[in-house]
């Protein structure tokens, strides 16, 4: 079943990722590339210090909960919930660095690079189920993760916004 | 009745990946910056580098599940 899961999520992510890159050649052949430099710069830093804890705002989310029941689902029903999971939009977004992905994929990072970002995003978002079964059948990752998470964020946070800033220089 | 040894956890745990994606995206993004502007390695270091970036925007959105 996961391995539905896991294909919905990269053809979910690959769509987005087309869409957006589609959409931003337009400003990367319009725009000079030191204005889109600086506004990804700002981004960045924005979404850096969120992801950190200095600063508080909202981005935009689909506040929709996820199912009990979606566990239970067979191999197109998994398929179609990594879908949804794959283009970011299904349920809330607990991080900003996916809305920077975005940026990223409009303002600085070459079109066939942008499907690098979308199945990087679904073997990231493919991860933490993968490890989760594997930790133990009984619950407990969910504590693992909320004892983590205040460390971990920042460390995933800097992570993002580094590599993109170092491709953004190379290229 | 013992109970049976645990296998160590430390691979999956979540500070581990993070860190992981931290030591390639650095790696990826240095190679990519420090190579010959144009050439292969530039090229292949920027590709890893915004593969990790996805990957740890991914692995952030999860939450706990």
């Amino acid at each position: 079943m996961i391995r539905f899961f896991g294909a919905g999520l990269l053809l979910g992510a690959v769509l987005v990722a087309f869409v957006v890159a589609v959409l931003g050649a337009l400003p990367q052949a319009l725009v000079p590339a030191p204005v889109r430099w600086v506004l990804f710069g700002v981004g960045a830093a924005a979404v850096l210090a969120r992801e950190i804890g200095l600063v508080r705002f909202r981005v935009p989310e689909n506040g929709r909960l996820v199912p009990e029941d979606v566990q239970h689902l067979r191999e197109w029903g998994a398929l179609q919930f990594g879908f949804e999971m794959g283009t970011g939009m299904r349920t809330y977004s607990p991080s900003a660095l996916p809305h920077l992905l975005l940026l990223a994929v409009v303002l600085v990072v070459p079109f066939p690079a942008a499907f690098a970002v979308a199945v990087g995003f679904a073997a990231g978002r493919l991860a933490m189920p993968l490890e989760s079964n594997a930790w133990s059948d009984d619950g407990a990752w969910s504590t693992v993760w909320e004892r983590a998470e205040p460390v971990v964020r920042p460390v995933l946070a800097v992570a993002c916004v580094g590599a993109l800033v170092l491709a953004m220089l190379a290229a | 009745m013992t109970a049976p040894a645990r296998a160590p956890r430390w691979a999956l745990h979540p500070l581990t990946t993070a860190v992981a994606l931290l030591a390639v995206a650095a790696l990826a993004g240095v190679r990519a910056v420090t190579a010959a502007p144009g050439s292969d390695a530039a090229g292949l270091g920027g590709l890893v580098a915004v593969l990790a970036a996805g990957a740890a925007a991914g692995y952030a959105n999860s939450g706990s599940t």
